[in-house]
Protein backbone atom coordinates (compact mmCIF):
# COMPACT_ATOMS: atom_id res chain seq x y z
CA UNK A 1 0.00 0.00 0.00
CA UNK A 2 2.12 2.73 -1.10
CA UNK A 3 -0.47 5.89 -1.54
CA UNK A 4 -3.15 7.51 -0.34
CA UNK A 5 -6.29 6.46 -1.91
CA UNK A 6 -9.10 9.44 -3.03
CA UNK A 7 -11.78 9.24 -0.98
CA UNK A 8 -13.99 8.84 -4.64
CA UNK A 9 -12.00 5.47 -5.31
CA UNK A 10 -11.83 4.63 -1.51
CA UNK A 11 -15.97 4.54 -1.55
CA UNK A 12 -15.71 2.77 -5.21
CA UNK A 13 -13.92 0.37 -3.34
CA UNK A 14 -16.04 -0.69 -0.69
CA UNK A 15 -18.79 -1.09 -2.71
CA UNK A 16 -17.31 -3.12 -4.93
CA UNK A 17 -16.12 -5.18 -2.21
CA UNK A 18 -19.31 -5.46 -0.20
CA UNK A 19 -20.92 -6.23 -3.31
CA UNK A 20 -18.50 -9.15 -4.68
CA UNK A 21 -16.88 -10.03 -1.53
CA UNK A 22 -19.70 -10.25 1.49
CA UNK A 23 -16.72 -11.11 3.72
CA UNK A 24 -15.00 -8.25 3.50
CA UNK A 25 -17.65 -5.79 4.54
CA UNK A 26 -16.02 -3.97 7.14
CA UNK A 27 -18.99 -4.80 9.83
CA UNK A 28 -18.29 -8.65 9.72
CA UNK A 29 -15.43 -9.68 11.19
CA UNK A 30 -12.67 -10.34 9.87
CA UNK A 31 -11.50 -13.89 9.76
CA UNK A 32 -8.19 -15.07 10.04
CA UNK A 33 -6.39 -16.89 7.30
CA UNK A 34 -8.79 -15.31 4.29
CA UNK A 35 -8.35 -11.38 5.08
CA UNK A 36 -5.45 -10.81 3.04
CA UNK A 37 -3.56 -7.05 2.86
CA UNK A 38 -0.74 -7.44 0.34
CA UNK A 39 1.71 -4.74 0.45
CA UNK A 40 2.57 -5.73 -3.23
CA UNK A 41 -1.11 -6.15 -4.96
CA UNK A 42 0.59 -6.88 -8.58
CA UNK A 43 1.86 -10.48 -6.72
CA UNK A 44 -2.23 -11.93 -6.54
CA UNK A 45 -1.76 -11.77 -10.57
CA UNK A 46 -0.02 -14.78 -10.68
CA UNK A 47 0.02 -16.49 -7.38
CA UNK A 48 -3.43 -16.88 -7.07
CA UNK A 49 -6.37 -18.90 -8.72
CA UNK A 50 -10.17 -18.70 -8.49
CA UNK A 51 -11.72 -15.33 -9.53
CA UNK A 52 -12.92 -13.12 -6.08
CA UNK A 53 -9.09 -13.46 -5.00
CA UNK A 54 -7.69 -11.86 -8.10
CA UNK A 55 -10.97 -9.31 -8.38
CA UNK A 56 -9.69 -7.57 -5.27
CA UNK A 57 -6.10 -6.66 -6.20
CA UNK A 58 -7.35 -5.15 -9.75
CA UNK A 59 -9.64 -3.11 -7.57
CA UNK A 60 -6.16 -2.19 -5.00
CA UNK A 61 -4.48 -1.30 -8.09
CA UNK A 62 -7.21 1.27 -9.42
CA UNK A 63 -6.08 3.91 -6.78
CA UNK A 64 -2.46 3.93 -8.99
CA UNK A 65 -1.89 5.63 -12.09
CA UNK A 66 -4.74 4.29 -14.88
CA UNK A 67 -1.48 3.50 -17.71
CA UNK A 68 1.75 3.25 -15.30
CA UNK A 69 3.51 -0.07 -15.76
CA UNK A 70 3.71 -2.39 -12.74
CA UNK A 71 6.72 -1.95 -10.99
CA UNK A 72 8.59 -5.29 -11.10
CA UNK A 73 8.37 -4.14 -15.22
CA UNK A 74 11.59 -2.56 -14.71
CA UNK A 75 13.45 -5.51 -14.39
CA UNK A 76 11.28 -9.21 -15.02
CA UNK A 77 11.39 -9.94 -18.57
CA UNK A 78 8.45 -11.85 -19.45
CA UNK A 79 7.73 -14.81 -20.90
CA UNK A 80 8.96 -15.11 -24.90
CA UNK A 81 10.94 -12.04 -24.58
CA UNK A 82 14.65 -11.81 -25.36
CA UNK A 83 16.92 -10.62 -22.97
CA UNK A 84 19.26 -9.07 -25.68
CA UNK A 85 18.41 -8.95 -29.51
CA UNK A 86 20.14 -7.55 -32.09
CA UNK A 87 19.33 -5.66 -35.88
CA UNK A 88 22.50 -4.81 -38.25
CA UNK A 89 22.19 -1.64 -39.84
CA UNK A 90 20.77 -2.07 -43.64
CA UNK A 91 22.65 1.05 -45.04
CA UNK A 92 26.10 0.60 -43.19
CA UNK A 93 28.44 -1.81 -42.77
CA UNK A 94 29.70 -3.03 -39.71
CA UNK A 95 26.91 -1.54 -37.59
CA UNK A 96 24.06 -2.67 -35.33
CA UNK A 97 21.88 -1.60 -32.32
CA UNK A 98 21.40 -4.14 -29.43
CA UNK A 99 18.24 -4.15 -27.87
CA UNK A 100 18.43 -5.06 -24.20
CA UNK A 101 14.82 -5.50 -22.10
CA UNK A 102 14.36 -4.74 -18.64
CA UNK A 103 17.51 -2.82 -18.22
CA UNK A 104 18.57 0.82 -17.86
CA UNK A 105 21.09 3.68 -17.19
CA UNK A 106 23.10 1.84 -14.68
CA UNK A 107 24.14 -1.06 -17.75
CA UNK A 108 23.97 1.28 -20.40
CA UNK A 109 26.37 3.63 -19.41
CA UNK A 110 28.75 1.61 -18.42
CA UNK A 111 28.71 -0.30 -21.83
CA UNK A 112 28.82 2.36 -23.76
CA UNK A 113 31.68 3.98 -21.82
CA UNK A 114 33.75 0.42 -22.12
CA UNK A 115 32.82 0.56 -25.33
CA UNK A 116 34.89 3.99 -26.38
CA UNK A 117 37.96 2.77 -25.10
CA UNK A 118 37.90 0.01 -28.32
CA UNK A 119 40.21 1.42 -30.85
CA UNK A 120 38.11 -0.76 -33.30
CA UNK A 121 34.71 1.00 -32.44
CA UNK A 122 33.86 3.77 -34.46
CA UNK A 123 30.80 5.04 -32.84
CA UNK A 124 29.08 3.73 -29.46
CA UNK A 125 25.94 5.15 -27.77
CA UNK A 126 22.81 4.28 -25.62
CA UNK A 127 19.16 5.64 -25.36
CA UNK A 128 16.17 4.91 -23.36
CA UNK A 129 13.49 5.02 -26.19
CA UNK A 130 10.83 5.90 -23.66
CA UNK A 131 11.16 6.15 -20.11
CA UNK A 132 7.90 4.12 -19.24
CA UNK A 133 9.23 1.52 -21.72
CA UNK A 134 12.01 -0.93 -20.05
CA UNK A 135 14.66 -1.47 -21.66
CA UNK A 136 17.70 0.12 -23.37
CA UNK A 137 19.42 0.09 -27.06
CA UNK A 138 23.22 0.19 -27.75
CA UNK A 139 23.82 1.50 -31.19
CA UNK A 140 27.32 0.30 -31.94
CA UNK A 141 29.80 1.06 -35.51
CA UNK A 142 33.02 -0.26 -36.10
CA UNK A 143 35.78 -0.74 -37.89
CA UNK A 144 36.73 -3.17 -40.74
CA UNK A 145 39.06 -4.87 -38.50
CA UNK A 146 36.09 -6.25 -35.78
CA UNK A 147 32.60 -6.61 -35.81
CA UNK A 148 29.47 -4.69 -33.51
CA UNK A 149 28.85 -7.96 -31.88
CA UNK A 150 32.69 -8.85 -30.73
CA UNK A 151 33.13 -5.12 -29.71
CA UNK A 152 29.68 -5.10 -27.52
CA UNK A 153 31.12 -9.09 -26.36
CA UNK A 154 34.36 -7.86 -25.63
CA UNK A 155 33.16 -5.21 -23.97
CA UNK A 156 31.31 -6.78 -21.47
CA UNK A 157 34.21 -9.24 -20.57
CA UNK A 158 36.32 -6.74 -20.04
CA UNK A 159 34.43 -4.87 -17.26
CA UNK A 160 33.04 -7.98 -15.82
CA UNK A 161 37.63 -8.44 -15.64
CA UNK A 162 37.52 -5.40 -13.96
CA UNK A 163 34.67 -5.95 -11.48
CA UNK A 164 36.87 -9.03 -10.84
CA UNK A 165 39.48 -6.77 -9.53
CA UNK A 166 37.45 -4.24 -7.92
CA UNK A 167 36.15 -6.88 -5.93
CA UNK A 168 39.49 -8.66 -4.70
CA UNK A 169 41.20 -5.21 -4.02
CA UNK A 170 37.79 -4.03 -1.84
CA UNK A 171 38.01 -7.47 -0.07
CA UNK A 172 41.93 -7.18 0.74
CA UNK A 173 41.14 -3.76 1.85
CA UNK A 174 38.17 -4.71 3.72
CA UNK A 175 40.78 -7.31 5.43
CA UNK A 176 43.65 -5.13 6.01
CA UNK A 177 41.37 -2.11 7.74
CA UNK A 178 39.91 -5.32 10.16
CA UNK A 179 43.13 -6.93 10.77
CA UNK A 180 44.53 -3.80 12.36
CA UNK A 181 41.63 -3.71 15.26
CA UNK B 1 40.12 -10.01 -33.91
CA UNK B 2 40.55 -11.16 -29.71
CA UNK B 3 42.83 -10.54 -27.56
CA UNK B 4 43.21 -6.92 -27.23
CA UNK B 5 41.48 -6.37 -23.49
CA UNK B 6 40.73 -2.58 -22.94
CA UNK B 7 40.22 -3.69 -18.92
CA UNK B 8 40.73 -1.01 -16.29
CA UNK B 9 42.62 -2.00 -13.02
CA UNK B 10 40.95 -0.07 -9.85
CA UNK B 11 42.21 0.67 -6.69
CA UNK B 12 40.39 0.93 -3.34
CA UNK B 13 41.69 2.75 -0.27
CA UNK B 14 38.78 2.44 2.61
CA UNK B 15 39.22 5.74 5.22
CA UNK B 16 36.31 4.45 7.95
CA UNK B 17 35.07 1.22 8.22
CA UNK B 18 31.96 0.79 10.61
CA UNK B 19 29.01 -1.66 10.25
CA UNK B 20 26.71 0.80 8.97
CA UNK B 21 29.00 3.41 7.75
CA UNK B 22 31.95 3.06 4.92
CA UNK B 23 34.15 5.97 3.14
CA UNK B 24 36.42 4.59 1.00
CA UNK B 25 38.40 6.17 -1.98
CA UNK B 26 38.16 4.50 -6.02
CA UNK B 27 40.56 5.30 -8.29
CA UNK B 28 41.52 4.47 -11.77
CA UNK B 29 38.48 3.71 -13.16
CA UNK B 30 35.06 5.44 -15.01
CA UNK B 31 32.74 7.64 -13.38
CA UNK B 32 30.09 5.56 -15.35
CA UNK B 33 31.66 2.49 -13.07
CA UNK B 34 31.42 4.26 -9.72
CA UNK B 35 28.24 5.57 -10.34
CA UNK B 36 27.06 1.87 -11.48
CA UNK B 37 27.59 1.00 -8.20
CA UNK B 38 25.97 3.61 -6.61
CA UNK B 39 22.31 2.74 -8.82
CA UNK B 40 23.15 -1.04 -7.49
CA UNK B 41 23.52 0.14 -4.31
CA UNK B 42 20.37 1.57 -3.89
CA UNK B 43 18.08 -0.32 -5.93
CA UNK B 44 19.47 -3.27 -6.84
CA UNK B 45 20.79 -5.55 -3.76
CA UNK B 46 18.67 -7.61 -2.32
CA UNK B 47 17.10 -7.29 0.82
CA UNK B 48 14.74 -9.19 2.74
CA UNK B 49 10.99 -7.05 3.97
CA UNK B 50 8.26 -7.80 5.04
CA UNK B 51 5.63 -8.55 1.96
CA UNK B 52 2.35 -9.64 2.68
CA UNK B 53 0.48 -9.02 6.70
CA UNK B 54 -2.39 -11.38 7.24
CA UNK B 55 -4.44 -9.31 10.09
CA UNK B 56 -6.41 -11.28 12.82
CA UNK B 57 -7.43 -8.38 15.41
CA UNK B 58 -6.83 -4.97 15.08
CA UNK B 59 -8.63 -2.70 17.48
CA UNK B 60 -5.66 0.12 17.48
CA UNK B 61 -6.15 3.69 15.95
CA UNK B 62 -4.10 2.88 13.16
CA UNK B 63 -6.18 1.46 9.92
CA UNK B 64 -5.00 -2.41 8.73
CA UNK B 65 -3.00 -1.45 5.88
CA UNK B 66 -1.51 1.37 7.60
CA UNK B 67 0.22 -1.23 10.07
CA UNK B 68 0.81 -3.26 6.73
CA UNK B 69 2.82 -0.30 5.32
CA UNK B 70 4.45 0.82 8.37
CA UNK B 71 5.56 -3.01 8.48
CA UNK B 72 7.27 -3.48 5.28
CA UNK B 73 9.46 -0.58 5.92
CA UNK B 74 11.25 -2.60 8.82
CA UNK B 75 14.54 -2.71 8.00
CA UNK B 76 15.51 -7.05 8.58
CA UNK B 77 18.84 -8.50 8.88
CA UNK B 78 19.17 -9.55 4.89
CA UNK B 79 22.58 -11.72 5.40
CA UNK B 80 20.39 -14.29 3.84
CA UNK B 81 19.39 -12.54 0.63
CA UNK B 82 21.84 -12.85 -1.64
CA UNK B 83 21.49 -17.03 -1.48
CA UNK B 84 17.59 -16.97 -1.08
CA UNK B 85 15.18 -17.48 -4.06
CA UNK B 86 12.66 -14.73 -5.16
CA UNK B 87 9.70 -15.95 -4.79
CA UNK B 88 8.42 -15.84 -7.45
CA UNK B 89 11.11 -18.04 -9.15
CA UNK B 90 10.56 -20.56 -6.10
CA UNK B 91 9.22 -24.07 -7.65
CA UNK B 92 9.38 -25.36 -3.93
CA UNK B 93 6.29 -23.82 -2.82
CA UNK B 94 2.72 -25.04 -3.91
CA UNK B 95 2.25 -21.76 -5.46
CA UNK B 96 1.30 -19.08 -2.98
CA UNK B 97 4.85 -17.80 -2.47
CA UNK B 98 5.22 -18.71 1.46
CA UNK B 99 8.04 -21.74 1.37
CA UNK B 100 10.58 -21.82 3.65
CA UNK B 101 13.30 -21.49 1.26
CA UNK B 102 11.40 -18.34 -0.19
CA UNK B 103 9.93 -16.66 2.65
CA UNK B 104 10.25 -15.67 6.18
CA UNK B 105 7.17 -15.84 8.97
CA UNK B 106 7.03 -13.11 11.26
CA UNK B 107 4.24 -12.95 14.04
CA UNK B 108 2.92 -10.05 16.41
CA UNK B 109 1.32 -10.28 18.88
CA UNK B 110 0.27 -7.26 21.64
CA UNK B 111 -2.56 -6.25 23.84
CA UNK B 112 -2.66 -3.06 26.21
CA UNK B 113 -3.66 -4.53 29.77
CA UNK B 114 -2.99 -2.16 31.77
CA UNK B 115 -3.63 1.85 31.83
CA UNK B 116 0.20 3.04 30.17
CA UNK B 117 0.05 3.05 26.77
CA UNK B 118 2.08 0.03 24.94
CA UNK B 119 3.92 1.18 22.42
CA UNK B 120 4.44 -1.96 19.87
CA UNK B 121 8.15 -2.10 18.56
CA UNK B 122 9.75 -3.92 16.00
CA UNK B 123 11.48 -6.07 18.74
CA UNK B 124 7.80 -7.66 19.24
CA UNK B 125 8.12 -8.99 15.63
CA UNK B 126 9.24 -12.85 16.67
CA UNK B 127 10.64 -14.49 13.14
CA UNK B 128 10.68 -17.92 12.93
CA UNK B 129 14.29 -17.75 10.99
CA UNK B 130 16.70 -16.61 13.78
CA UNK B 131 19.00 -14.78 10.92
CA UNK B 132 16.12 -12.66 10.11
CA UNK B 133 15.17 -10.59 12.40
CA UNK B 134 14.66 -6.94 12.82
CA UNK B 135 17.66 -4.48 12.81
CA UNK B 136 18.38 -3.32 16.32
CA UNK B 137 19.74 0.11 16.41
CA UNK B 138 20.87 -0.05 20.15
CA UNK B 139 23.99 2.40 20.54
CA UNK B 140 26.34 -0.45 21.69
CA UNK B 141 28.43 1.80 23.41
CA UNK B 142 26.20 4.67 25.63
CA UNK B 143 24.67 3.24 28.70
CA UNK B 144 23.30 6.61 28.73
CA UNK B 145 20.57 6.61 26.25
CA UNK B 146 19.93 3.08 27.47
CA UNK B 147 16.21 3.02 27.63
CA UNK B 148 15.56 5.33 24.47
CA UNK B 149 16.68 3.23 21.56
CA UNK B 150 16.49 0.02 22.73
CA UNK B 151 13.07 -0.25 22.29
CA UNK B 152 13.17 -0.32 18.36
CA UNK B 153 11.05 0.97 16.52
CA UNK B 154 7.30 2.48 16.74
CA UNK B 155 4.40 0.28 14.99
CA UNK B 156 1.76 1.41 16.65
CA UNK B 157 0.51 2.64 20.49
CA UNK B 158 -1.95 0.64 22.00
CA UNK B 159 -4.23 2.14 24.83
CA UNK B 160 -6.53 -0.31 27.13
CA UNK B 161 -7.90 -3.20 25.75
CA UNK B 162 -6.45 -2.35 21.94
CA UNK B 163 -5.10 -5.40 20.76
CA UNK B 164 -3.33 -6.16 17.67
CA UNK B 165 -2.24 -9.77 16.26
CA UNK B 166 -0.99 -10.42 12.92
CA UNK B 167 1.45 -12.82 10.70
CA UNK B 168 3.37 -11.54 8.01
CA UNK B 169 5.73 -12.86 5.72
CA UNK B 170 8.67 -11.33 4.78
CA UNK B 171 10.59 -11.97 1.24
CA UNK B 172 13.49 -11.14 -1.12
CA UNK B 173 13.00 -8.20 -3.21
CA UNK B 174 15.02 -5.36 -4.47
CA UNK B 175 15.11 -1.45 -4.05
CA UNK B 176 14.02 -1.07 -7.88
CA UNK B 177 10.68 -2.28 -6.94
CA UNK B 178 9.92 -1.23 -3.75
CA UNK B 179 12.15 1.13 -1.50
CA UNK B 180 11.54 -0.76 1.44
CA UNK B 181 13.93 -3.33 0.27
CA UNK B 182 16.67 -0.58 -0.05
CA UNK B 183 19.60 -1.93 2.04
CA UNK B 184 21.43 1.68 1.73
CA UNK B 185 20.37 4.82 3.49
CA UNK B 186 22.09 7.22 1.44
CA UNK B 187 25.41 6.02 -1.30
CA UNK B 188 27.23 9.19 -2.91
CA UNK B 189 30.31 10.15 -4.31
CA UNK B 190 32.26 12.61 -5.57
CA UNK B 191 35.18 13.62 -7.79
CA UNK B 192 38.44 14.64 -5.37
CA UNK B 193 39.52 17.95 -5.98
CA UNK B 194 42.99 19.08 -7.10
CA UNK B 195 43.82 22.79 -6.10
CA UNK B 196 46.85 24.86 -6.93
CA UNK B 197 47.98 27.67 -5.32
CA UNK B 198 50.31 30.30 -7.23
CA UNK B 199 52.92 30.84 -4.46
CA UNK B 200 54.21 33.89 -6.59
CA UNK B 201 50.90 35.67 -6.86
CA UNK B 202 49.81 34.95 -3.53
CA UNK B 203 53.17 36.78 -2.49
CA UNK B 204 51.70 40.09 -4.27
CA UNK B 205 48.75 39.73 -1.88
CA UNK B 206 48.36 41.75 2.13
CA UNK B 207 47.42 39.66 4.56
CA UNK B 208 43.59 40.94 4.70
CA UNK B 209 43.56 39.85 0.88
CA UNK B 210 44.78 36.64 1.90
CA UNK B 211 42.26 35.97 4.59
CA UNK B 212 39.46 37.64 2.69
CA UNK B 213 39.92 34.95 -0.12
CA UNK B 214 39.97 32.08 2.77
CA UNK B 215 36.60 33.11 3.95
CA UNK B 216 35.40 33.32 0.35
CA UNK B 217 34.85 29.61 0.43
CA UNK B 218 31.71 28.66 2.62
CA UNK B 219 33.21 25.52 3.26
CA UNK B 220 36.39 25.67 5.36
CA UNK B 221 38.61 24.27 2.43
CA UNK B 222 41.64 27.06 2.83
CA UNK B 223 43.11 28.76 5.87
CA UNK B 224 46.70 30.34 6.79
CA UNK B 225 48.92 29.24 8.59
CA UNK B 226 49.99 30.89 11.65
CA UNK B 227 53.54 30.58 11.43
CA UNK B 228 54.21 31.72 7.50
CA UNK B 229 51.08 33.81 7.03
CA UNK B 230 50.80 31.67 4.02
CA UNK B 231 47.29 30.37 2.37
CA UNK B 232 47.36 26.63 2.40
CA UNK B 233 44.27 23.88 1.95
CA UNK B 234 43.53 22.93 5.39
CA UNK B 235 40.46 20.46 3.87
CA UNK B 236 40.56 19.68 0.66
CA UNK B 237 37.48 17.61 0.76
CA UNK B 238 35.20 19.88 2.27
CA UNK B 239 35.00 21.34 -1.28
CA UNK B 240 31.62 21.02 -2.42
CA UNK B 241 32.43 22.35 -6.35
CA UNK B 242 30.89 25.92 -5.72
CA UNK B 243 33.14 28.08 -7.47
CA UNK B 244 33.24 30.59 -4.41
CA UNK B 245 36.98 31.23 -4.26
CA UNK B 246 37.46 31.34 -8.04
CA UNK B 247 34.97 34.00 -8.38
CA UNK B 248 36.34 36.04 -5.60
CA UNK B 249 39.94 35.66 -7.00
CA UNK B 250 38.31 37.16 -10.07
CA UNK B 251 36.56 40.11 -8.79
CA UNK B 252 39.85 40.52 -6.49
CA UNK B 253 41.37 41.04 -10.33
CA UNK B 254 44.00 37.87 -10.01
CA UNK B 255 42.48 35.51 -11.90
CA UNK B 256 44.93 32.04 -11.93
CA UNK B 257 45.87 32.54 -8.58
CA UNK B 258 43.63 29.72 -6.99
CA UNK B 259 43.04 26.56 -9.72
CA UNK B 260 40.67 23.54 -9.01
CA UNK B 261 40.19 20.91 -10.73
CA UNK B 262 38.24 17.41 -10.49
CA UNK B 263 39.99 14.64 -10.73
CA UNK B 264 38.39 12.85 -13.60
CA UNK B 265 38.84 8.97 -12.47
CA UNK B 266 39.17 9.70 -8.06
CA UNK B 267 35.58 8.89 -6.24
CA UNK B 268 35.22 8.86 -2.39
CA UNK B 269 32.56 6.87 -1.98
CA UNK B 270 30.00 7.61 1.45
CA UNK B 271 28.12 4.64 1.99
CA UNK B 272 25.46 4.00 4.84
CA UNK B 273 23.36 1.29 5.30
CA UNK B 274 20.14 0.95 7.08
CA UNK B 275 21.76 -2.08 8.95
CA UNK B 276 20.28 -4.55 7.26
CA UNK B 277 23.42 -5.58 5.17
CA UNK B 278 26.69 -4.34 6.85
CA UNK B 279 28.45 -1.06 4.33
CA UNK B 280 31.35 -3.18 3.40
CA UNK B 281 29.20 -6.58 2.54
CA UNK B 282 26.85 -3.84 0.72
CA UNK B 283 29.28 -2.99 -1.48
CA UNK B 284 30.51 -6.51 -1.86
CA UNK B 285 26.95 -7.52 -3.06
CA UNK B 286 26.69 -4.23 -5.23
CA UNK B 287 29.61 -5.89 -7.43
CA UNK B 288 28.10 -9.28 -7.14
CA UNK B 289 24.69 -7.80 -8.56
CA UNK B 290 26.32 -5.95 -11.47
CA UNK B 291 28.71 -8.74 -12.56
CA UNK B 292 25.20 -11.03 -12.79
CA UNK B 293 23.42 -7.76 -14.24
CA UNK B 294 26.50 -7.82 -17.11
CA UNK B 295 26.38 -11.66 -17.45
CA UNK B 296 22.76 -11.42 -18.54
CA UNK B 297 23.20 -8.99 -20.56
CA UNK B 298 26.11 -10.82 -22.78
CA UNK B 299 25.31 -12.32 -26.33
CA UNK B 300 24.95 -15.72 -26.36
CA UNK B 301 25.76 -18.02 -28.88
CA UNK B 302 22.12 -18.75 -30.23
CA UNK B 303 21.43 -14.51 -30.22
CA UNK B 304 24.25 -14.32 -33.04
CA UNK B 305 23.26 -17.28 -35.08
CA UNK B 306 19.01 -16.25 -35.12
CA UNK B 307 19.87 -12.88 -36.32
CA UNK B 308 23.03 -14.00 -37.90
CA UNK B 309 20.66 -15.74 -40.43
CA UNK B 310 18.20 -13.44 -40.70
CA UNK B 311 20.73 -10.61 -41.66
CA UNK B 312 22.38 -12.47 -44.52
CA UNK B 313 18.90 -13.58 -45.68
CA UNK B 314 17.96 -9.92 -44.98
CA UNK B 315 20.65 -8.61 -47.04
CA UNK B 316 20.49 -11.12 -49.56
CA UNK B 317 16.53 -10.25 -50.20
CA UNK B 318 17.69 -6.48 -49.96
CA UNK B 319 19.97 -7.45 -52.89
CA UNK B 320 23.27 -6.50 -50.67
Amino acid sequence: MRSQTPPNTTCLIRFLLTVFYPRLHPQRQLLPDRELHRDHPSENRDRFSGLLLSCVPNLFSMRRVMNAPDRYERFVVPEGTKKVSYERDTKIINAASFTIEREDHTIGNIVRMQLHRDGNVLFAGYKLPHPLQYKIIVRVHTTSQSSPMQAYNQAINDLDKELDHLKAAFEAEVARVSGEY
Amino acid sequence: MEGASYQRFPKVKIRELKDDYAKFELRETDASMANALRRVMIAEVPTIAIDLVEIEVNSSVLNDEFIAHRLGLIPLTSERAMSMRFSRDCDACDGDGQCEFCSVEFHLRAKCINDQTLDVTSKDLYSSDHTVVPVDFSDTGSGFENNEDQRGITIVKLRKGQELRLRAIARKGIGKDHAKWSPAATVTFMYEPEIHINEEMMETLSLEEKTSVVESSPTKVFGINPHTQQVEVVDREAYTYDDEVLKKVEAMGKPGLVEIYAKEDSFIFTVESTGAVKASQLVLNAIEVLKQKLDAVRLSEDTVEADDQFGELGAHMRGG
